[in-house]
């Protein structure tokens, strides 16, 4: 072989040990997680290399992936938006970014929604320190669960929010166990007090709820009977008018009847998937519980009819890649009907398929 | 094991004497595996006040009150799995009277296991090796294995880490906690770490990259390895994000020398500073960035003022936050600095050169010379406030430089530009 030739044929070889070292590259990049840098180093790879074929099948079944992860990300995000957890929104557009950083009105959202994350968090911050020196702990825990609905990484913030949240649990428990003892010492309307105070802190306290239903419960009985005493005008019945203690209740049976009535608000406040959770979960403390039973039955049959309505919504979020839409769609419909093996299926997919969304960003798609 | 089992039938049978230290005597009888032969001749009570003393960290400790009439020898210790129902095997003796306590440790340490239930019986026995009738058998369950940890916390937004916190297990027997980490909710749980003590309630991991979710949960884990259950709810944690790239990059060229470059602050807080990335435009292509300053978060500016006549560059910015993270590489923007519209053009009178008086209108004086190849450069013409020279003749191609200097602004002096004499000029 000629001179020229050998260095041609040094030439050729360096060309194709370098590009299959570029192949190798965008493989340890994307392990890595750098999926915009793997892209980018296959897709400089020249078709004259022999390493093209492969770096392209690569690219297209990765492409197709990225295009669609990418989608899923922004509609993900849109949808922590839409609920006002911004912080969680930025991260899922940050998320997209990551993938594709050549994304410039995602860049602007980002930005723009980190501006409003940070002016809402200062308010309601300068809103929880005016409310804790006002000892104002309603109003603080309010604004607790604002700033831990809007930022839930903000390490700053949560530490303020747990002390909140330890102090009005403190307060809560307090009334709560006042509230038990006056119970026990058959002084309702101190109870009563006590568990409207927990409730005020806390208003979806199980153990108040439950408590106070079961006071107004007794209360109504006792009238009752006086009414009827006061009906007969006999001096037996006039004789027996001091009331009997309330009724000794396991903790199962608070916590169940609780429950039950914070399904009844849900149900007058317009949320029936609410009340269905409710009544769900004070039929799993308390199989036993007859009302929770009765409505759960009967708020699942007005709701059947709008079970294929649902289906359908979930699907069309489903095929908009919108799964967090979709999810929680099929769930209302899975609340409805928990047997439905077609959601059933349908929710599992669309979580495995989350799952996966969430693995991209660490291993790469 | 015959043997045994003859020797212990023969004491049982009183053929010949056993007598001995009640050690000997243990040693002799209890040696092996055998089982225990009730001898009717024996006529020891069963100890009373059979109790578990503890139950903690896979070992039972019984106790039970000493039988003071007979001749007591010590106690054979017998255990079973479950309620009663298995076999009873020994597993100790004591060999005095008062040797009234015993721990199980199991037939290696640890192999009682956690939550498992167990019979035992306590015989006396006396120096003729007689083993006494039985009593009712005891159940203890070890302890079971360690709680689920509470009070799982973890904090985010940590450059490249995640601290998780959770409250001490109450149970002496936990010996520290099984850390696992998986990037989704649904697993498989990677063990990433063993935090040792029951007390040490803290751990720091190590994510490798910016703005990655990660999810945890711990389990209790006690000294044998027995392992809670793990916290129900996977938590999340979310390693810091880097700065978000620069936005709004722009650049202004119009004085000759410099092009001032502005952007829009970036939106974190931690911010730090700006990096400014140049590469300048060669003969075919950029050619290598490098890194030609850098500005301080509260300034989002900066002034190149080294760009050649007429030269192309390349910008882009990063930003650096106060943990070291660096944003990715801002939109590049391709920028060309002033020039001087130089032109060469022959009148009546001879050569002139002019430029543009606009672009040069910061400067007072313009010094213009020939360049040569080998020759140092010749010195063609000086003038001042003016925007055109008179040349000599020179011929097609000849490279001119123009300096101009004094600048009325006080900043520095422009770059030098250059034109070559066209054909025909």
């Amino acid at each position: 072989m000629s001179r020229s030739g050998i260095a041609g044929a040094c030439a050729l070889l360096a060309l194709a040990l370098g590009c299959a070292q570029a192949y190798d590259r965008g493989e340890r990049l994307y392990s890595q997680g750098d999926v915009a840098g793997a892209l980018s180093v296959w897709r400089g790879i020249p078709e004259t290399s022999r390493e093209y074929p492969r770096a392209h099948a690569r690219l297209e079944t990765l492409e197709a992936e990225l295009a669609s992860s990418l989608a899923r990300y922004e509609k993900r995000a849109q949808f922590f938006e839409s609920e006002g957890r911004l912080a969680e929104a930025v991260l899922y557009y940050r998320l997209a970014l990551k993938l594709d950083p050549d994304r410039p009105q995602t860049l602007e959202r980002v930005q723009k929604l980190f501006r409003e994350l940070h002016a809402q968090e200062d308010a309601e911050r300068k809103r929880l320190a005016a409310a804790l020196s006002a000892g104002n702990l309603r109003q603080a825990n309010e604004s607790a669960e604002k700033l831990s609905k809007l930022d839930p990484f903000d390490p700053a913030i949560q530490i303020e929010i747990r002390q909140v949240y330890a102090e009005t649990g403190a307060q809560v428990t307090r009334s709560l166990e006042d509230g038990k003892r006056a119970y026990a010492l058959g002084d309702r309307a101190g109870a009563r007090a006590a568990f409207e105070r927990a409730l005020e802190l806390d208003p979806q306290n199980e153990a108040a709820l439950g408590y106070l239903s079961y006071i107004r419960r007794y209360d109504q009985e006792i009238a009752d009977e006086d009414q009827q005493r006061r009906n007969a005008r006999s001096a037996a019945a006039a004789a027996a008018a001091s009331a009997p203690p309330p009724p000794t209740l396991s903790a199962q049976e608070i916590l169940a009847e609780g429950h039950f009535r914070a399904g009844q608000q849900a149900e007058e406040a317009g949320e029936p998937y609410r009340a269905l959770e409710e009544y769900i979960e004070a039929l799993r403390i308390d199989d036993k519980h007859q009302g929770a039973r009765r409505r759960l039955g009967s708020l699942r049959a007005e709701l059947a009819p709008r079970l294929p309505a649902l289906y359908e919504q979930g699907k069309r979020y489903f095929q908009d890649e919108d799964l967090e839409q979709a999810l929680a769609v099929w769930r209302e419909a899975l609340l409805i009907a928990p047997d439905d093996q077609r959601t059933k299926e349908n929710v599992d997919r669309a979580e495995r398929i989350l799952s996966r969304l969430e693995e991209i960003q660490t291993h790469g798609p | 094991m015959a043997r045994s089992r003859r020797w212990i039938a023969a004491c049982a049978l009183g053929l010949f004497a056993c007598a001995g230290s009640a050690e000997k005597v243990a040693t002799q009888i209890f040696s092996g595996n055998q089982a225990l032969v009730y001898d009717r001749a024996s006529d020891l009570l069963p100890p009373e006040g059979l109790r578990v003393t503890s139950n903690a960290d896979r070992q039972v400790s019984l106790a039970w009150d000493p039988v003071l009439v007979g001749d007591v020898a010590g106690y054979a210790i017998l255990r079973a799995s479950g309620a009663g129902e298995g076999q009873f095997k020994r597993v100790g003796i004591t060999n005095s009277r008062f040797g009234t306590v015993f721990t199980d440790l199991g037939d290696k340490p640890g192999s009682l296991g956690d939550g498992q239930t167990y019979s035992y019986r306590v015989h006396p026995y006396d120096r003729m090796g007689r083993v006494s009738r039985s009593h009712a058998a005891l159940t203890a369950t070890t302890e079971p294995k360690p709680a689920i940890p509470e009070g799982l916390q973890v904090y985010s937004n940590l450059p490249r880490k995640a601290v998780l916190s959770w409250k001490p297990s109450e149970q002496t027997a936990v010996a520290g906690y099984g850390i696992f980490r998986c990037p989704t909710m649904a697993g498989p749980w990677e063990h990433v770490a063993f935090a040792e003590g029951r007390l040490n309630t803290v751990y720091e991991d190590s994510i490798p990259g910016d703005l990655r979710v990660m999810y945890y949960r711990i389990a209790a884990v006690n000294r044998f390895g027995g392992q809670s259950e793990m916290t129900e709810s996977p938590i999340r944690a979310v390693t810091k994000a880097e700065p978000l790239p620069p936005t709004g990059l722009a650049a202004d060229a119009r004085r000759i020398g410099r092009i001032a470059l502005k952007w829009a602050p970036n939106v974190e807080p931690d911010v730090t500073g700006y990096e400014i990335w140049r590469s300048v435009r060669g003969a075919s292509d950029f050619e290598p960035e490098i890194q030609i300053g850098t500005v301080e978060a509260a300034k989002t500016a900066y002034l190149d003022n080294a760009v050649g006549c007429g030269e192309t560059v390349r910008y882009r910015l990063r930003a650096v936050d106060a943990d070291g993270l660096e944003s990715f590489y801002s939109e590049p923007l391709e920028v060309t600095g002033s020039d001087l519209g130089l032109t060469v053009a022959r009148t009546p009178s001879g050569m002139v050169l002019r430029w543009n008086a606009a672009r040069a209108k910061t400067f007072r004086s313009a010094h213009v010379s020939q360049l040569r190849s080998i020759l140092p450069a010749k010195d063609l013409a000086s003038v001042s406030d003016a925007s055109e020279v008179a040349l000599p003749e020179l011929s097609p191609g000849t490279q001119l430089e123009v300096a101009l200097s004094a600048p009325s602004d006080g900043e520095g002096d422009a770059p030098r530009c250059r034109i070559a004499v066209p054909a025909g000029s």
